[in-house]
């Protein structure tokens, strides 16, 4: 097991330093003049203009450059903000904390209705019940989560006055913004779910337990649930990653200030070091994200192990 | 079964884990004001950019900063300059020395008297290029700022400037503490360092997140008794989309917009539950034609594309209330408070008009040699109101045979572009381009001076006419106002003739207010200042 781990984060590692070096140089394509970033525009005369770039490190060469960033990230230090002028570390300290509650929020609340929903329409596959939770599903997986959010702040913030229509600081604030990212989420989790329950509950072992007298709850939660769950495990974990992306929209619709607000916000005024350091912290979590599931999947089943 | 609880427990333990952090959520907000302090919620449409006078340049970042920090000279609430922190000042005959008198009963939030060694600091702080302030090209012209009495204050020019009282009406002339400053070094300004200065507000230290907003509270220290603010607190919250900027006002989550969507203005006028209140600003949305680049240094041709526009449609069905329709003026007429009766006479009866007329945009295009039509690339950044404008030219000039490509580029970009700074083959990259200027304060010489003098990054037009840059000088050093303006309207008959800038529209500034504040009016200077003391609660 303790083998099988650190291959993974071996990998992982490999995998960091091409991102790092993909992300780093790709940013660097952008036509635009890093000093006109820095002071939005304005003129400035050419001694402040050479102190710029002497303190961002714009003087030297981009391979120097990368060798300074990676450097300072091993230290801790992600580097300067243009637009702010402040430790990128500070800034992204500030935001992570809500895009961490509105995904974790968002993924708790798809589970727990996502995965009992995806068991009912296997047991009840190919019923009434069925089709038509299945075509609602279906159009909650195509909505975009920026529209939905759309719709629940006109509805339930403009019409209804029931939540604040943007900003955070309470649990209130964060109710919109997380059902929204959820629902997306619940309607392929609980497709997923039901597609493998049905799977499950046609395989011989289960004929075999019914023929044992085994009972039907006993059925579907202990045996055939446990065997559904890998693929439910997979497409929750690429979501979560997912979400980090889709907090974007809904931070941007709700006005949460969250990471992903970060980041959009950084592209647009070509803030290299904070796109840099939000993207890379992006793929360090899915990275993270990634070992984590392949560990659950060990556990769950021993055969992934012993491949 | 024990595999089976072992997967029970991971999962439980994320669960655990996911509603902790979810469960983390409340206490936050913290800093000033108990629960019944009276707070004004102010909503922006983007983040400030630092707590620092010397970054206050933007529509976003100064009426914050103006809470907290105050200059030598303000634009009062009817738009008229008047002094804060300096009583009084004079102007040496030879126009070349702006003495001050300074304030000695002004102090800072934290308590302490504003001495002169602050004052002094702060505007040569500008001057200082580890400190990379955006404003230092406003004192371009001075020659030196020094102490020249107990309370006095002297700047001395380069040159003669007639428009350099303005200057320091801007954030450009405010004063922060000097040993505050000091101490902060580089974190001044910052998240967790702010600012210290006299105005009627003060920074509540660590409430600014950015991208979300930050609190101001009250300087119980404030110097003047007559200037105290209703509102115990101003918050404001950063609210980038549009369409959320809007329910936040209806849903009465904010209670002002300094910066309403011009696309939803309609929705906000609609609202018997909110006032807009509008005012021209000093800006104006142009499309210059590149000298550098032929055939667009030729009038023929900027003449052909100005009839071959129908701006009266464009703004009826595209601009509605966003903004004015302009003339062959590169500036509205706030721009001319001198003799105003005299320019309005100008404007509307003396330059040529441009009218939509697609006959005489095809005679003015076959003058130029291109009788057989032309290719153009319009560039524009991602404005949605003047890609909308760009397609209807697109389609308009289409039909007298100019074929105009649209190349639109990020915001960052296309400033870029503006500037000078993306050259291709040493030229500026576009034959036309849209983008907006607005003058810091309401004289036309922050436009015509950026604008058309030669070598001046902001002349996206690459213009350059000896006649002009002497014209321009020269009116900067005519002490006589009148005389002054002799000089504007021989600059201005050149221009309206040339036609280097074609003016799209003139922005009408708008502040979109809940009706249960009252005391606000709009003034186009708001850009420099929003006097939110004034504010206070309907009823």
């Amino acid at each position: 097991m303790a083998k099988y781990l650190l291959k993974r984060l071996l990998q992982s590692l490999v995998v960091l330093v091409v991102v790092s070096a993909v992300i780093f140089f790709t940013v660097r394509l952008s036509p635009s003049d890093p000093i006109a970033s820095i002071t939005k525009g304005k003129t400035v005369t050419a001694q402040v203009r050479e102190d710029l770039l002497r303190r961002f490190n714009l003087d030297k060469s981009p391979i120097q450059q990368y060798y300074l960033w990676i450097g300072g990230m091993l230290k801790g230090d992600f580097g300067e903000s243009y637009q702010y002028r402040q430790p990128v570390s500070l800034l992204v300290s500030q935001r992570v904390k809500t895009t961490v509650q509105l995904a974790a929020l968002s993924t708790v609340l798809a589970i727990l209705i996502a995965v009992p929903l995806g068991i009912v329409l296997a047991v009840k596959a190919n019923s009434f019940t069925d089709k038509a939770l299945s075509i609602i599903s279906l159009v909650f997986v195509a909505s975009p989560t920026f529209l939905i959010g759309v719709i629940f702040m006109l509805v339930f913030a403009l019409r209804l006055k029931w939540f604040p229509s943007m900003g955070t600081g309470s649990f209130r604030h964060l109710v919109l913004p997380s059902c929204a990212m959820a629902i997306n989420m619940v309607a392929l989790t609980s497709r997923i779910t039901r597609q493998s329950m049905i799977e499950e509950l046609s395989s011989d072992y289960i004929t075999a337990a019914y023929a044992k007298g085994v009972g039907p709850l006993r059925i579907i939660f202990i045996h055939a649930l446990r065997n559904a769950v890998i693929p439910v495990i997979t497409i929750t974990s690429l979501q979560i990653g997912g979400m980090l992306v889709g907090a974007v929209l809904v931070e941007t619709v709700f006005a949460m200030g969250g990471l992903g607000d970060l980041l959009i916000s950084s592209i647009k005024s070509s803030d290299y070091p904070v796109v840099q350091g939000v993207t890379m912290m992006m793929i360090v979590v899915y990275c993270a994200l990634s070992v984590v599931v392949d560990t659950l999947y060990a556990i769950i089943d021993p055969r992934i192990r012993l491949q | 079964m024990p595999k089976l609880r072992r997967l029970a427990s991971v999962v439980l333990a994320g669960l655990m884990l996911a509603s902790a952090l979810a469960g983390c959520v409340g206490g936050g907000g913290g800093g000033g004001g108990g629960d019944d302090a009276k707070t004004l919620k102010i909503g922006l449409d983007s983040d400030i950019l630092k707590l620092d006078p010397a970054y206050a340049y933007d529509f976003t970042t100064n009426p914050v900063i103006n809470q907290i920090s105050q200059g030598l000279m303000y634009f009062d609430q009817n738009t008229q300059l008047a002094p804060l922190l300096a009583k009084s000042w004079r102007v040496e005959e030879d126009g070349l020395a702006y003495i001050y008198d300074i304030r000695d009963d002004a102090t800072f939030s934290d308590g302490t008297p504003m001495e002169m060694e602050d004052v002094v600091y702060s505007l040569n702080r500008h001057f200082d290029d580890s400190v990379g302030s955006l404003l230092a090209g406003q004192l371009e012209n001075v020659e030196s700022i020094t102490q020249s009495g107990d309370w006095e204050l002297t700047v001395k020019l380069k040159s003669a400037d007639s428009t350099f009282i303005n200057t320091l009406a801007g954030t450009v002339g405010h004063v922060v503490k000097k040993e505050y400053c000091e101490a902060q070094g580089d974190s001044f300004g910052s998240i967790n360092g702010g600012l210290i200065g006299t105005g009627p507000y003060k920074y509540v230290l660590g409430s600014w997140v950015t991208g979300t907003g930050l609190k101001l509270e009250r300087n119980e220290n404030y110097w003047n008794e007559d200037d105290i603010g209703y509102y115990d607190i101003l918050e404001f919250k950063v609210i980038a989309e549009e369409t959320t900027r809007v329910a936040a006002i209806q849903n009465g989550d904010v209670d002002i917009l300094t910066l309403p969507p011009p696309a939803l203005l309609d929705t906000l006028y609609g609202d018997a539950k909110i006032t807009v209140l509008d005012q021209p600003s000093y800006g104006l949305v142009y499309m210059a034609f590149n000298y550098a680049k032929k055939p667009f240094d030729d009038p023929r041709i900027h003449k052909a594309v100005a009839h071959g526009i129908n701006f009266v449609e464009i703004h009826q069905t595209l601009v509605k209330r966003a903004g004015q329709i302009g003339t062959a003026i590169p500036g509205s007429e706030a721009m001319f408070p001198v003799e105003a009766d005299r320019w309005q006479n100008y404007r509307h009866n003396t330059i040529p008009v441009y009218e939509y007329n697609p006959e005489k945009a095809a005679a003015f295009l076959a003058e130029a040699g291109y009788a057989d039509g032309l290719e153009v690339s319009l560039m524009t950044n991602e404005d949605g109101m003047r890609n909308a404008i760009c397609l209807a030219i697109q389609e308009q000039l289409g039909e007298i045979g100019i074929n105009v490509t649209i190349n639109k580029v990020s915001g960052d970009e296309h400033t870029s572009y503006q500037f000078g700074e993306i050259l291709e083959d040493g030229l500026r990259g576009y034959d036309i381009l849209m983008a907006g200027w607005s003058a810091d304060y309401p004289d036309i010489g922050n436009i015509i001076e950026p604008l058309l003098k030669s070598g001046q990054t902001a002349n996206a037009a690459v213009y350059s006419n000896p006649e002009i840059d002497a014209l321009i000088v020269a009116q900067f050093a005519a002490t006589d106002p009148i005389e002054r303006n002799d000089l504007l309207f021989e600059l201005m008959d050149i221009v309206t003739e040339e036609l280097p800038y074609l003016v799209a529209l003139h922005p009408i500034k708008t502040y979109a207010l809940s009706n249960k504040v009252t005391g606000l009016d709009a003034k186009a200077n708001w850009v420099a200042n929003v006097h939110f003391q004034d504010a206070r609660p309907a009823e």
